[in-house]
């Protein structure tokens, strides 16, 4: 009977065991079901002076919900301040293998750009930030660690383990994770460079949950190179908007 | 109670409509190094932009205002109501009605197809500013994110030119007239269709297809009894532009056949004009600095071209910083003549209300221009 007892119990914590891979899964899955969302975000650069400089952008974004690892979300944002850049429209048609589709608009010459980019580590509108920290949703992005630990982290309780980006034109060798062990959402991140060196750590909080998704309220991107650090705060985030996909197209792309 | 009634409804108005407004004072100081014969050393002007929108229902107003004072050259002084027009959006289609300035096409030293707007000359020769048109237009969208687009232009304006002793006037020391004349006679409007589509499967691409019919882009002078007398003639073309992206470089065509519908006076002949061009950026060559390389071929038979054979390689190194400097070099050869030119800008914030731009502009050709060198800055201020 005992030894039943313990096969069971074996049996049952294999069977209940995660991976990092289907860590990565859930916290994707808590972050899905936004089906649409209008946010205003407000992006606060800081040099290694701590002289502060602010930027607001307006964003809508749209889920892809047919998961067919071909395409990902859109997105449409539209800069506010620096005033001299206000009006300023960036579309983004996410691609999960491919290099994403995006157009910008500049009002001063009244241009809808097509650009491109491989190399998706580039600084988003000169932050801390690049274009892969705030659009890599997708657990297929990357391959993970065999292994994860459990510790605390500010007193929460955590998952901690390693991705590797599949994308050789990754700005990152690796990504070290710290997870919600209760609502499965990511609290910290560690990104090492090329040289396999810690380059940035950011850090998430302010979750919201909106039925059974949650949504993040402010990241904080430190780097430990320059000795930069940007944050992005949400001040509005409404989803569940039912937006048109129309709306993510380039007929939006004008003043 | 008139005044009580009228005042609610202004307010009730403004309380369901949005209004954005953006604005710069600006201050601008060209320096001629080298001209041709005598012109001004150097020009200085107080420059002021201020763009209006006013959204309401489905419907928007846009207006942009542009004025320059310059403290050497009257003829450089202009308030222009640069656009302003009604936009109202339908299910599937925008229409527009006013003054608007649209950009069609898809390279960057020349663009051979934008030929909807003039050049604002007032403002600077070198660069471009466009004027605002008088038209009506149509945007109709299809289902699979394809654009149709038709515009009615009508009522071209006059021709201002710099003055006389400015390094840009190119008519020596002879007098020209403002006033556009039209070699059919009378002023007809002028008629252009553009289809817009994009392939995202074995191509990735942008194409742009076109035809017009109307005065075309180019500018004729007639001697008439010691005046310059300039008019327009019309034309019809086709043309296209179009950009290609193949792993991370953008490749660019810029092309058009025009065929001279009504030029008894001057004897133009049909031509074409051909634009090629490829774009690639290095991402984070340094720290985030990207440097992009740009090479664009551009060959016409039109016989007053000021582009044939020319071959544009520029460079263009962005910081990628807070303050979004940028320095762009460009050097335009002609092969076949000793015609260049080359230029260097720089252009950032000083803070986040505070821009600054300067650059250096070097030509060499045959034309009026003769041998130019100039530095210019400019100082924008954005409340």
């Amino acid at each position: 009977m005992f030894k039943i007892a313990i096969v069971s119990l074996i049996l049952s914590s294999l069977l209940f065991a995660l991976t990092p891979h289907e860590i990565a899964t859930q916290v994707k899955k808590n972050s899905d079901g936004y089906e649409s969302s209008r946010s205003v975000m407000e992006m606060v650069l800081i040099d290694q002076a701590k002289n502060q400089s602010k930027r607001v952008m307006h964003s809508i974004s749209l889920e892809d919900k047919k998961n067919d690892g071909i395409n990902g979300d859109k997105s449409l944002m539209e800069f506010k301040t620096p005033l001299d850049v206000k009006g300023t429209k960036f579309l983004t048609h996410e691609k999960i293998e491919k290099n994403n589709n995006q157009w910008l608009y500049l009002p001063a010459l009244k241009r809808i750009k097509r650009i491109t980019s491989k190399n998706k580590s580039g600084s988003f509108m000169g932050s801390e930030f690049s274009y892969e920290d705030i659009s890599s949703r997708e657990p297929s992005k990357y391959t993970y660690s065999k292994e994860f630990s459990e510790q605390k982290l500010n007193g929460v309780d955590i998952y901690k383990y390693e991705r590797y980006p599949k994308d050789k034109n990754s700005g990152y060798s690796k990504q070290v994770l710290y997870v919600d062990k209760n609502r499965f959402v990511v609290l910290q991140i560690e990104f090492f460079d090329k040289k396999k060196e810690l380059l940035k750590t950011a850090t998430y909080s302010g979750y919201k949950k909106i039925k059974n998704t949650y949504r993040v309220g402010k990241m904080v991107m430190n780097n430990h190179q320059n000795y930069k650090a940007t944050t992005l705060e949400y001040i509005e985030d409404e989803i569940h908007l039912n937006l048109d996909e129309k709306l993510f197209s380039k007929r939006y792309l004008k003043d | 109670m008139k005044k009580i009634v009228i005042g609610s409804f202004l307010l009730s108005t403004l309380a369901f409509c949005e209004v954005e407004l953006k604005s710069y004072l600006g201050y601008e100081y060209k320096s001629y190094l080298k001209t041709k014969g005598d012109s001004k050393d150097y020009n200085s002007a107080i420059t002021l932009q201020s763009e209006l929108k006013y959204f309401f229902d489905d419907s928007k107003i846009y207006a942009k205002l542009d004025a320059l004072k310059d403290d050497r050259e009257e003829q450089r002084d202009h308030l222009n109501l640069t656009e302003l027009y009604y936009s109202k959006s339908f299910d599937d289609f925008d229409l527009d009605i006013g003054k608007k300035v649209v950009f069609l096409g898809s390279l960057e030293a020349y663009n051979l197809v934008d030929i909807i707007n003039r050049q604002n000359y007032q403002k600077d020769s070198m660069a471009t500013h466009k004027k605002g048109s008088y038209m009506a237009n149509l945007n109709y969208f299809l289902e699979d994110e394809s654009i149709f687009r038709i515009y009615l232009k009508g009522f071209e304006e006059d021709i201002k030119l710099s003055s006389k002793n400015s390094p840009y006037y190119p008519f020596g020391t002879m007098d020209y007239n403002k006033d556009l004349k039209f070699t059919n006679g009378d002023e007809q409007p002028s008629l252009l269709a553009t289809y817009t589509t994009s392939y995202d499967d074995e191509i990735i691409a942008d194409i742009s297809m076109g035809v017009f019919y109307g005065y075309d882009e180019n500018i004729l002078f007639k001697n008439e009894n010691s005046t310059l007398n300039p008019y327009l003639f019309q034309s019809a073309k086709l043309f296209t532009y179009d950009t290609f992206v193949i792993d991370s470089t953008l490749f660019k065509v810029e092309a058009s056949y025009t065929k001279v519908v009504d030029d008894e006076q001057f004897n133009i002949d049909n031509f074409y004009n051909l634009g090629l061009g490829a774009e690639y950026t290095i991402e984070q060559i340094y720290q985030n600095h990207n440097l992009g390389f740009i090479a664009e071929y551009y060959k016409s038979d039109y016989e007053n071209t000021a582009f044939n054979n020319d071959l544009f390689l520029a460079l263009r190194y962005s910081l990628n910083d807070k303050d979004s400097s940028e320095f762009l070099g460009g050097v335009i050869k002609d092969t076949e003549t000793s015609d260049k030119s080359a230029y260097i800008k720089y252009s950032g914030r000083l803070t986040d209300t505070l821009n600054v731009s300067t650059d250096l502009r070097y030509s060499k050709s045959d034309s009026y221009l003769g041998e130019h060198l100039r530095f210019g800055c400019e100082i924008k201020y954005y409340f």
